[in-house]
């Protein structure tokens, strides 16, 4: 089975295991760093990857992608503070359970709830990656673009408090994309006579810009205002509170197992992500509850439904990329960007050309989900307590400096350096007025690829547009496409009445 | 009192869209081709203008609800101490980088930075900025191997080459 040859791929390429190793150590300490998310990190240590060889590059990145999911659930738990947008569902239930000396409990289950969710995820991407290429491979420009449409319009809409603002985010990172030479006639577009500009903006800085110097930015505020300040939890003299137990393991199993097929599904749809995963798994779990008073007091499936789920993405969101080459998540999208360096054109095709290193990759996934997971299951106190230890105003400030040799380092650019800049700004304003990031960061990567099949779409029927509408297949994307905004706006419009109803 | 800064977000949204459009209009495109270099552009630009109008028309209306008065906005100390010296000395960084080469801007920066983020005391401040840059320059100049710029002003690159 490819599978178990990408095992000895892997295992025969020492420094692609000890980035494994390293990838599953490092993403759970960054994940558990508030503000710091699992991207933000990967964007700053994307270039350091452009000096290795292509496997322990994918591998690292991808297994710090994974570990970053997990790591994020300790300071949710220890410190009421998500460590990543994945967690903040798992804070409901986890911080209460370290108020009544259970942060041992709480965070043995979610490593195992991580653990359960993200391997049913890969999983699902092995055996269904492949099986979904054979079909996606004889899909033509039509069916690409409908893909793409589909993935900026679901981007913007669904995820975010504002639909308005998502789908401003995304027009906004395809009008930053289109800066450049166009992808068919080669014309400048927007460069500003600046020829630094013809071959258009590198993701790299505007990734580090908009998810670290703003982050940076932010922290910085916060420190103003004394939010920065974490307390080591209180531990409990009950040996029980220390660990879970099997009849709690056996009672979340069936919670874990449904929310990592929630999770899978959600995973699969471009752009949906984590951060929606976590919290549809609660919900819909808390529902089923039949002890609901319980839910938000600190119930341990609580955490294990989150969490299961917020893992359970990571491998299905590279299944769009890898069977389509659109990313369906941020973490994607640059994994993408490393793909390309690398020589590697993502899409169906991939898995013929590039079938060994596709597998590795998936080995990887599979040992560095071992690996986070015995991390996390006897290490999460200790890296709770290293997180006590570097307050955010010893952090940040390196953070900071980390930014901008890395921003520089991608193309030995000055220029990077000064869009990174730049961009951290808008980055920062961008969160302040509750616009969308990863609309904005997907919506850049998808551009080229949406444009290219669109024109290439219309020169093959010269100009007519009725072949979107003559193919099943984009039609069915824009079915989906029409289902998914309109129940976001339906539930957008419940809420508001809801809240009208409530004031009254 | 959000109003004001949702308009000022929603007319930057505006005068993006309307610039874009317009500087778009200068894009060459060869043959009579609908869908051109030009296309997307415009499409984006045009969406934008419309999406801006309609948050305008969104913030006018929570004008009209808010209480207290409408031109003023309201920046919070933590916004004038923090984040408005950061994103200048994020400026002035990336300015210096070419000026006068990684070490000495990075020097320079770090000591504001460390002060914004509260820590004190000159001998502090200069202890953590010169190891920290020493680190760096020695972590990803060095063993990382990634080019020092020689800086336009002022080059010490020369005194840091063993």
């Amino acid at each position: 089975m490819d599978i178990i040859n990408g095992f000895i791929v892997l295992f025969s390429d020492p420094l692609a295991l000890l980035f494994v190793v390293l990838g599953a150590v490092l993403g759970v300490i960054v994940g558990a760093i508030p503000g710091l998310t699992a991207a933000a990190a990967i964007a700053m240590l994307v270039p350091i990857t452009y000096h290795l060889p292509t496997l322990p590059a994918l591998v690292f990145l991808y297994v710090i992608g994974k570990s970053g999911r997990f790591g994020g659930s300790i300071s949710a738990i220890l410190f009421n503070t998500p460590g990543t947008t994945a967690s903040a569902a798992t804070m409901i239930d986890g911080y209460p359970l370290t108020q009544q000396g259970k942060s041992g409990k709480a965070l043995k289950m979610a490593a195992l709830s991580s653990v359960f969710g993200d391997t049913g995820g890969e999983l699902l991407l092995i055996f269904g990656a492949v099986y979904i290429a054979t079909y996606t491979e004889k899909l033509g420009p039509p069916e690409y673009f409908a893909v793409h449409l589909m993935a900026f319009i679901i981007i913007g809409s669904v995820i975010g408090k504002s639909i308005l603002k998502g789908i401003l985010s995304t027009l906004f990172g395809i009008l930053v994309a289109i800066i450049g030479l166009d992808p068919i006639d080669a014309m400048p577009r927007f460069t500003f006579g600046i020829v630094d500009f013809e071959g258009g903006l590198s993701l790299v800085p505007l990734l580090i810009g908009v998810f670290v110097l703003s982050e940076v930015l932010m922290q910085a505020e916060d420190q103003a205002t004394l939010k920065g300040t974490w307390q080591a939890p209180n531990h409990s003299s009950d040996r029980d509170d220390d660990r879970v137990t099997w009849p709690e393991f056996m009672m979340c199993l069936p919670v874990m197992a449904r929310s990592t097929i929630s999770g899978s599904i959600i995973g699969m749809m471009p752009g949906l992500g984590s951060a929606v995963a976590c919290f549809v798994a609660y919900g819909e779990e808390k529902r089923r509850a039949n002890r609901k008073e319980l839910w938000g007091k600190g119930a341990i499936e609580g955490v294990a439904a989150p969490e299961s789920a917020n893992n359970a993405v990571s491998g299905p969101s590279m299944i769009p990329l890898l069977t389509l080459g659109v990313p369906g998540s941020t973490i994607a999208a640059i994994l993408m960007s490393v793909f390309l360096i690398h020589g590697i054109t993502v899409g169906p095709a991939i898995f013929y050309q590039d079938r060994d290193l596709i597998f590795s990759l998936f080995a990887a996934g599979l040992l560095g989900i071992g690996l986070y997971g015995l991390v996390g299951y006897y290490g999460s106190p200790i890296v709770g307590r290293l997180v006590t230890l570097m307050p955010p105003r010893y952090i940040y400030p390196f953070i900071f400096l980390t930014a901008f040799i890395t921003s520089y380092s991608a193309r030995n650019s000055a220029l990077d350096v000064v869009v990174m800049a730049i961009f951290g700004l808008i980055g920062y304003v961008m969160r302040k007025f509750d616009f969308n990031l990863p609309a904005f960061i997907i919506s850049f990567v998808l551009t080229k690829g949406a444009e290219e099949s669109l024109r290439q779409s219309l020169l093959l029927t010269e100009g007519g547009y009725l072949v979107f509408f003559e193919r099943p297949f984009v039609l069915a994307c824009f079915a989906l496409t029409t289902l998914v905004v309109g129940l976001r706006v339906w539930g957008v419009a419940r809420h508001s009445r809801n809240e009208k109803y409530l004031s009254h | 009192m959000r109003a004001l800064p949702e308009l000022i977000v929603a007319i930057a949204v505006i005068a993006i869209g309307a610039f874009f459009y317009g500087y778009s209009e200068s894009i060459e495109t060869f043959g009579d081709d609908l869908v051109g270099p030009k296309f997307f552009p415009q499409i984006i630009s045009v969406l934008m203008v419309i999406i801006g109008l309609v948050l305008a028309i969104k913030a006018i209306a929570m004008a009209r609800r808010q209480d207290g008065p409408f031109f003023r906005i309201h920046l919070t100390d933590a916004i004038r101490k923090t984040v408005i010296p950061l994103g200048v000395v994020s400026f002035a960084y990336a300015a210096l980088f070419n000026a006068l080469g990684y070490v000495l801007s990075t020097v320079l920066v770090m000591a504001p930075v460390l002060w914004i983020y509260g820590h004190r005391g000159w001998v502090k401040l200069t202890v953590i900025t010169v190891i920290s840059t020493a680190i760096y320059y020695i972590l990803f100049i060095r063993f990382m191997g990634i080019f020092d710029p020689p800086g336009l002003l002022i080059d010490l690159s020369d005194l840091f080459r063993w």
